[in-house]
C-alpha cells in the first residue's frame, strides 16, 4: 500500500510506503483517512482514501472517501466519491492521497502509474464544467479516466459550490469544492493503469453476491426511481424521472444501477425566438433532485442541469430559489449565485434535511457524511436509531457504495470481509476492528 | 538469368511461413456459410459499471486491471451513453491482413486470435481495425484482443445487466430453400400453365391483370373498364400486405434475372444511369405513350409479358419481340437486378403502392455487427443496404419501396439482426 503526500505550495509529491500498522488498526477508507488527517492536522489537509474492497470483485466497490474539515462549519466530514473514482485512484498506484498547502496559481493534478504531475490550470478557471472537462482532456494526450474538478461557482468562492465527478455532478454538499478552490486546486485526474491481485474464490463470490442483489425481490430495479421510492417521495416528484428517464447507469462493478441519464425538452427563455430543444443530463444526486423537484416541479431538471454546469449544489440552490418565478429569472438567479457568494442559513438547511430524514437520522451523522447519501432506512417497526450512521460508516471504511449497503441491509460485514481474508480467525478480528472504527468515526 | 530483385522477391515470399488465408469462398462455404461467433453489445442495457473490463482483465492477466482487458467501456458523460469497444471477429478481418508477422489469425471456428509469440507490438492492427478493438496495454505495450474466452466469454457471464450476449452465429437460413421453389413454381404457373399473357389472365373464375398493363390500357383506350381495374387491384393489395413480394418471389422474369445474375460478372453501371427514379419515368412514359399512340406501348416489350407469351415451340421463335429478354438479361452484367432497380415500370407502380405497405424489414442496431459483417449488403439483389452507413457503424434503414422482400438479408444475417416487422412496430430490437 502506498500513500502520496502532495504539497501544492511547492508543487511536489512524495510517494511513501504505508506501514502495515495503519490498515491493521483502521482497515482503510474513512477510518484510515481520519487517522492520516490527524497526522497532518496542522496543515488542514484533504485526505483521499480507498477501502480494502475498493476495486475488488465485491459489488459496488467504487468508493473513494474524501475526508476534510468542512469550511462551512469547521467539522470533520467524509464525502463518498463514487462512479469509478476509487478504483481509478487505486489502479493509478496510490491508496491514500494527502493534499496540503496552497498553490500560488490554479493547478490540475494528474495521477498515473504512481506519479503525480502538476499542470497549470489558469485557463480552466471560470469555464463551466463541460468546457473545463474538454480543456482538461486536451492538457494531456493520455485521456484521464476519471476527473474530480470544480466549476466557476467554486472559483468565485460561492458557499453552494460542489465538486463534479467528470461532468456528472457529485454528492458534495459540505464545501469540498470550496476547499479545493481555496487552495487553487482546480482538478484531480486519475488514470489507473495498474492492477490488483485477488483471491481465488473472489470471482465466484462476487458473482454470487451480484446475482443475489440483482434478483432481490424486495423492490424493483428501477434505476434512479428505486432510491426515490425507498426515500419516500411524492408521486409528482417521482413522475418527473419516470417521464424523462433514458438510461440507468451504475458505478464501478455495481449490479444495481441507481443513477440515470434523463432527457427533457425545453426552450431557453434567455434566447429570443429559440426553439424547443432536447436537453439531457446525468443524475446521481438523489437528495439534490428531491429538493429541487419539491421546490420547482415543472423546471426541476432544467434547473438542476444549470446547477451542475456551474458546479453548484442543487439542494442548496433549491433552498435559496423562490418557489414562484419564471424559468428565465430562476436561470438568471443560478448564474448570479455562481458568480457572487451568497449566505446559506443554517436554519433553512436543517429544516430541509429534517424534512428529508423525517427525524429518523441524526442531523450530525447526516452532515458527517456530506448530506448527499440518500436517507434510506429499512422497513419494519423497529429500526435501530443508529442504523443509518453505522451502515454508512462501515461502507466508507470498506470502500463500497453506502447507497447499496443501505438498500440491502441484509448484506453482512462478514460477507464483504470475505473478499479480503480467508481465515475465520482473521475475519473475526477484522470485523471487530471495523465495528470499533465505525464508532470512532461517528464519535470523532 | 534471373535478376537479383526477383530472387529476393522469391526468397521473401518463401519466408512468408504464415501466408494469408485464401479469400475465395468455396462452394460449400457459399451454400452453407460458416458460423461466426461474436459478443453482441446492447448499449441500451449497459449501465457502464465496467464489470466486463474487470472480468476480462482477471482472465487475461489474473489481476483486477481494466487497462489490461480486451474490452473497454467508453462512458460519454455529456450524452449519458456507454459504448463497448470489443473485437467483432469480422468475417474478413482487416487486422489479419495488416499484421506484418501474421500474428493474428482467424480460426476455423470463426474466432480471431492473436498469437503473442509472433506479435511484435507494432500496433498496426489497432490502427487498421475500424472498431479499434485490439487494445494496447499501457506500460507494457502488449496488444490485447478478445478471443471470446475460447467460446465461453466471462464478461458475458458476469455482465449484471445482460448488455453483453454471446452468439455462436445463426445456422444456415431456410428462407432461400422456400423462395427458390416458390419462384420456380410461379414461373411455371405464369409462363407454362396460364392461358393468356401476364397483362391479363384468368385463374379459375377470377380475372387478374398487370396493374401497369391496366393503366396503359386505360390510357390507350381512354375508357375505364371497372372489371379491368378490379382485376388489377389484386396485385396492388398483395403489395400493400406484403410489400413488393411479387418482384422477389413471383415475377418470372425476376427468376430469369436471378439465374443469369449468378453466372455473370458484375462490371457496374455508369453513375448517370444509377438513378432509381428512372423507373418512374419509364412508367410515366409508358402511360403517356399508350395515350398518344392508342395501344399499350410498354406491354409489347414487357419482359414479363414476353416470357408469358413465349411458351411453346412456335412462340419461342416469334422473332424480334423475344430479343428483349437477352437484352435485358445482359443488363445483369452491370449490377444484380439492374432492370428491376432502375427501369422496370411494373416495379415502379408496386414501389408506389409499397409506400402503404404493412410490413418492413429492419436491421436492429444492437445485434447488427455493421462494418465487420456487411453480409446483408452483399446479398441484397437490389443494393439498397447502404454499405457506407455500415462502414460508419450505423445500421441502415431499408427503403421498403425498393425492397423486393426476397429476405436474403434475413436469411444471411448470422446474428439475427435483420427482422421482418409490422410497419407500426417501432424498430426491431428496442433500438
Amino acid at each position: 500500500m502506498k500513500m502520496t503526500v502532495v504539497d501544492l505550495a511547492r508543487s511536489s509529491a512524495e510517494i511513501l510506503p504505508l506501514s502495515n500498522q495503519l490498515p491493521a488498526e483502521t482497515v482503510g477508507g474513512a477510518a484510515a483517512n481520519l487517522s492520516l488527517f490527524d497526522q497532518y492536522r496542522d496543515d488542514d489537509p484533504l485526505v483521499l482514501g480507498v477501502g480494502p474492497l475498493t476495486g475488488s470483485f465485491a459489488p459496488a466497490s467504487c468508493v473513494l472517501v474524501a475526508t476534510f474539515r468542512t469550511p462551512m462549519s469547521g467539522q470533520m466530514c467524509h464525502i463518498p466519491l463514487m462512479l469509478q473514482a476509487g478504483p481509478e485512484m487505486k489502479f493509478s498506484g496510490t491508496d491514500f492521497m494527502i493534499i496540503r498547502g496552497r498553490a500560488a496559481r490554479p493547478r490540475a493534478l494528474y495521477v498515473d502509474n504512481g506519479t503525480v504531475r502538476f499542470f497549470p490550470a489558469d485557463h480552466i478557471r471560470q469555464l463551466d464544467i463541460p468546457q473545463a472537462m474538454n480543456a482538461l482532456r486536451q492538457l494531456d494526450r493520455s485521456l484521464p479516466r476519471f476527473t474530480i474538478l470544480t466549476g466557476p461557482a467554486a472559483d468565485n468562492g460561492v458557499s453552494h459550490a460542489a465538486i463534479s465527478l467528470g461532468a456528472w455532478g457529485s454528492l458534495d454538499k459540505r464545501g469540498l469544492a470550496r476547499w479545493m478552490a481555496a487552495r487553487n486546486l482546480k482538478a484531480i485526474n486519475f488514470t489507473g493503469t495498474g492492477g490488483l491481485t485477488f483471491g481465488r474464490e473472489n470471482l465466484a463470490m462476487g458473482r454470487r453476491m451480484a446475482q443475489h442483489l440483482a434478483s432481490h425481490n424486495g423492490f424493483k430495479r428501477q434505476g434512479f426511481t428505486t432510491i426515490l421510492d425507498r426515500v419516500g417521495v411524492e408521486t409528482e416528484v417521482r413522475k418527473i424521472i419516470v417521464k424523462s428517464k433514458k438510461k440507468d447507469l451504475a458505478c464501478y462493478n455495481c449490479p444495481f444501477p441507481c443513477m440515470g441519464y434523463v432527457e427533457f425538452k425545453w426552450r431557453d427563455p434567455r434566447l429570443k425566438g429559440a426553439r424547443k430543444t432536447r436537453g439531457g443530463m446525468f443524475l446521481l444526486d438523489h437528495t439534490g433532485f428531491i429538493a429541487m423537484a419539491r421546490k420547482r416541479q415543472a423546471d426541476a431538471l432544467v434547473l438542476i442541469r444549470e446547477c451542475l454546469r456551474f458546479g453548484l449544489d442543487p439542494s442548496a440552490v433549491a433552498r435559496v430559489l423562490p418557489q414562484e418565478g419564471t424559468l428565465e429569472t430562476s436561470l438568471e438567479s443560478i448564474a448570479e449565485m455562481a458568480r457572487v457568494a451568497t449566505g446559506r442559513t443554517k436554519m433553512d438547511e436543517n429544516q430541509a434535511i429534517d424534512q428529508l430524514c423525517q427525524g429518523k437520522i441524526s442531523l450530525r451523522e447526516y452532515a458527517l457524511f456530506g448530506l448527499g447519501i440518500p436517507p434510506i432506512l429499512p422497513g419494519g417497526a423497529e429500526v435501530d436509531p443508529e442504523f443509518w450512521g453505522k451502515r454508512v460508516a462501515m461502507s466508507m471504511i470498506l470502500g463500497v457504495c453506502p447507497t447499496l449497503m443501505l438498500l440491502f441491509p441484509t448484506i453482512d460485514v462478514a460477507d464483504l470481509l470475505r473478499f479480503v481474508t480467508v481465515e475465520d480467525g482473521d475475519l473475526k478480528t477484522l470485523r471487530d476492528i471495523v465495528s470499533s472504527r465505525v464508532q470512532w468515526i461517528l464519535t470523532n | 538469368m534471373r535478376s537479383p530483385v526477383s530472387e529476393a522477391e522469391e526468397f521473401l515470399s518463401m519466408m512468408d511461413l504464415r501466408p494469408l488465408p485464401e479469400k475465395k469462398r468455396s462452394f460449400r462455404e457459399r451454400v452453407f456459410p460458416p458460423r461466426h461467433p461474436s459478443i453482441l453489445f446492447d448499449p441500451k442495457k449497459c449501465s457502464g459499471c465496467g464489470t466486463c473490463e474487470m472480468a476480462c482483465a482477471a482472465r487475461n492477466v489474473s489481476k483486477l486491471a481494466p487497462s489490461s482487458s480486451s474490452v473497454r467501456i467508453i462512458r460519454e458523460e455529456e450524452r449519458g451513453k456507454t459504448f463497448a469497444i470489443l473485437c467483432q471477429h469480422c468475417r474478413e478481418p482487416v487486422c489479419v491482413e495488416v499484421c506484418p508477422t501474421r500474428a493474428i489469425e482467424k480460426g476455423e471456428d470463426g474466432i480471431v486470435r492473436i498469437d503473442n509469440m509472433f506479435c511484435v507490438e507494432c500496433g498496426l492492427c489497432t490502427i487498421a481495425c475500424p472498431e479499434a478493438a485490439p487494445l494496447v496495454e499501457p506500460g507494457t505495450g502488449k496488444i490485447r484482443k478478445c478471443d471470446l474466452c475460447e467460446g465461453d466469454p466471462l464478461c458475458v457471464e458476469l455482465c449484471p445487466e445482460q448488455a453483453l450476449s454471446f452468439s455462436r452465429g445463426k445456422p444456415i437460413g431456410w428462407i432461400r430453400f422456400l423462395r427458390w421453389p416458390v419462384q420456380l413454381l410461379s414461373f411455371l404457373l405464369l409462363v407454362v400453365v396460364l392461358i393468356g399473357t401476364f397483362c391479363s389472365f384468368r385463374v379459375g373464375v377470377v380475372d387478374l391483370a398487370c396493374p401497369t398493363g391496366m393503366l396503359q390500357n386505360v390510357a390507350s383506350s381512354r375508357t375505364v373498364v371497372l372489371v379491368s381495374v378490379a382485376s388489377a387491384i389484386a396485385l396492388l393489395i398483395l403489395t400493400v400486405i406484403a410489400g413488393r413480394i411479387f418482384c422477389g418471389w413471383i415475377c418470372p422474369f425476376g427468376l430469369v434475372l436471378d439465374l443469369v445474375g449468378r453466372i455473370t460478372p458484375k462490371l457496374g453501371l455508369p453513375t448517370f444511369l444509377r438513378t432509381r427514379m428512372a423507373k418512374y419515368g419509364v412508367l410515366l412514359a409508358s402511360i403517356g405513350g399508350s395515350y398518344a399512340v392508342g395501344f399499350q406501348v410498354f406491354c409489347t416489350v414487357c419482359p414479363i409479358g414476353t416470357l408469358c407469351r413465349s411458351f411453346g415451340a412456335r412462340e419461342l421463335f416469334r422473332g424480334a419481340e423475344l430479343a428483349i429478354l437477352p437484352a435485358l438479361g445482359a443488363l445483369e452484367i452491370a449490377e444484380r437486378r439492374t432492370w428491376c432497380r432502375y427501369f422496370c415500370p411494373v416495379g415502379a407502380l408496386l414501389a408506389l403502392t409499397a409506400k402503404l405497405g404493412l410490413i418492413k424489414i429492419v436491421i436492429g442496431a444492437p445485434k447488427c455487427k455493421k462494418f465487420s459483417c456487411m453480409e446483408c449488403a452483399e446479398v441484397c439483389p437490389m443494393g439498397i443496404i447502404d454499405r457506407d452507413l455500415l462502414r460508419e457503424g450505423i445500421s441502415p434503414r431499408i427503403p421498403m419501396t425498393e425492397c423486393i422482400l426476397c429476405m436474403r438479408c434475413i436469411d444471411r444475417c448470422s446474428y439475427g439482426a435483420a427482422k421482418l416487422r409490422f410497419r407500426w412496430q417501432k424498430t426491431a430490437l428496442g433500438e
